[in-house]
């Protein structure tokens, strides 16, 4: 076998590994009676699957690197994700050879048991799943999961442009969430937030969900990439629905050539490249958001200017003020950008124009970042949620129930008026209550 | 995970004495190089020839200047000692192409 073939062929194995181990979370709860009636057999190799499984959900899906007192930690011959994937495929084999009788020799070769084509061929079934895993997907999830309703949340692969965890990713210090009176970095917070989900036995699956059809039971969902197949990757009883919001951009002449090369979206995420040091910024927005977000790159920029449509911020007094006192920053009110120019390879100039005189100048700088607001991301959703103008979900107000009985929003997503992270995590507090009683009622006997 | 390197030494030591690199260009607040990292310490552990950094930018400015970043998280391909390759955001789909092709690349 060349070379470039055993390298694909060892990443189709362990990518099939950790499909394999996603369907081994999915399935673990619904068979524990299986799983009890090998205990027996090989009973330390299931609580180390077990241990395992949790750790691994917990880092995403790959490697565990925590050495803390467990069964699994016996033998030393393992090395890093070899011992994890080990124990998923050789118990992956244990329980397909229970469920489907198919003799596999291969059970003693965990690499080669992974070119098996994928145990469950059916859909993983869920009582319910969460789409999304911001602070109302978590909080939905900490519900459900000490409800012992076994949820199942798919928190994204960059969905929309996002890291798991969602927008509050892309912030710095999160200072107005009540229980950090020192205030607490976003990315910290979501940390927090999911290794709370986990600790209840929340099953997080770090993929994105590509498609879904609630029109009938069960709710059927594709994750990404298999959108094409019939059969449904996933399904379930009632779905949460908490996919928040993506970021706005405007779209600018000059933008695609210089988006990402200049211009982007997140200000914690790019202001720290080299590009930007000592050089003059931009900050298009007049929120929060904004402000929080010039403060943070006057750590490397020369300067930044705020570009603020209207005459006045709709930011908080309190971020209004530390933006209008700092000394490395500019607000230009009346101000947006309407062209971006560069050399073809990074951004130097932004054309502006005034919203009162509509006279249009030229402004010299390195970075763009949009802090405009966000649209939310439903856009799996339409034709069978009802949206309203803007794209929200459509919530019976005081409620998180839509227009689908067992389909419940939460978050930003169903939110244009607050959009905050503690209103997001007690509306994922409402849809999880509203899923549980819905499901008590139209599906007694899984509890 | 995948070795995060300290100094300039080290970096360079990295690019001479090993024929096919991917360097992650990464920082502390880069929630998108978080999202991909741990798809790079999979495919650290999956392909033997392949040697996988990481540099935190802020850490080492200088060697992150040289690099032309212009947005997070960008990753590197070098082949021989020489850029092959370059992938700028999170796109696991994108990063295994990139991945594969420095893997066929031919080791001489």
């Amino acid at each position: 076998m060349s070379f470039a073939a055993s390298s694909l062929l060892r990443w189709r194995q362990s990518s099939a590994h950790n499909r394999l181990s996603a369907r081994f979370h999915a399935h673990l709860p619904t068979t524990s009676s299986s799983i009890a009636a090998f205990s027996t057999t090989a009973p330390s190799f299931f609580q180390c699957a077990a241990v395992n499984l949790n750790r691994d959900s917990s880092k995403g899906n790959f490697n565990s690197s925590s050495t803390s007192s467990n069964p699994c930690d016996n033998d030393k011959n393992k090395k890093r994700t070899g011992s994890a994937s080990a124990l998923f495929a050789s118990a992956s084999a244990i329980l397909t050879s229970a469920s489907i009788a198919s003799s596999s020799s291969s059970a003693d070769k965990p690499k080669l048991l992974s070119t098996m084509p994928p145990a469950a061929a059916t859909p993983n079934h869920s009582k319910v799943v969460i789409i999304g895993s911001g602070p109302a997907g978590h909080t939905a999830a900490v519900y459900l999961a000490r409800a012992n309703l076994n949820p199942v949340m798919f928190e994204g692969m960059m969905a929309n442009g996002f890291a798991p965890g969602g927008q509050l990713t892309t912030t710095t210090d999160v200072e107005n969430y009540p229980g950090f009176p020192e205030g607490i970095m976003g990315g910290e917070m979501m940390d927090k937030f999911r290794e709370q989900s986990v600790r209840f036995g929340t099953v997080i699956h770090t993929e994105t969900i590509g498609k879904v059809d609630l029109t009938s039971q069960p709710f059927k969902l594709w994750r990404e990439g298999e959108e094409n197949k019939e059969q449904p990757t996933d399904t379930a009883n009632s779905v949460i629905i908490a996919t928040g919001a993506s970021a706005k951009r405007m779209h600018l002449p000059g933008e695609e050539t210089y988006w990402q090369a200049g211009i982007s979206a997140c200000a914690v995420c790019d202001g720290a490249v080299p590009i930007f040091r000592n050089k003059p910024l931009a900050v298009v927005g007049g929120g929060d958001s904004a402000a929080e977000e010039a403060v943070y790159l006057t750590k490397y920029a020369s300067h930044v200017y705020v570009l603020v449509r209207r005459d006045k911020l709709r930011a908080s007094k309190v971020m209004a003020a530390r933006l209008s006192n700092h000394p490395k920053v500019t607000i230009l009110y009346n101000t947006i950008p309407v062209e971006v120019k560069g050399d073809g390879k990074l951004l130097k100039s932004i054309v502006l124009q005034d919203t009162v005189t509509k006279e249009n100048r030229t402004m010299d700088a390195n970075g763009l970042f949009y802090a405009i607001g966000h649209v939310p991301a439903t856009a799996l959703f339409k034709g069978q949620l009802d949206l309203d103008e803007d794209g929200y979900i459509k919530t019976v107000p005081g409620s998180t129930e839509t227009n689908i009985p067992g389909v419940f929003a939460a978050g930003d997503v169903q939110d244009k008026r607050y959009r905050q992270a503690v209103t997001s995590a007690g509306t994922g507090c409402m849809a999880a209550l509203d899923s549980e009683r819905w499901l008590e009622e139209h599906f007694p006997d899984q509890h | 995970m995948v070795k995060t390197i300290e100094s300039r030494e080290e970096y360079e030591k990295i690019l001479s004495s090993n024929k096919k690199v991917v360097i992650q260009w990464s920082a502390i607040w880069c929630s998108h190089c978080k999202a991909i990292a741990p798809k790079l310490a999979q495919f650290d552990h999956d392909y033997e020839d392949i040697t996988f950094i990481k540099v935190d930018i802020d850490d080492l400015l200088d060697v992150s200047e040289e690099a032309g970043l212009r947005a997070m998280p960008t990753i590197h391909f070098f082949h021989n000692g020489e850029k092959f390759d370059e992938l700028v955001g999170a796109d696991d789909t994108k990063l295994l192409e990139h991945i594969n092709n420095l893997a066929a690349a031919p080791i001489a």
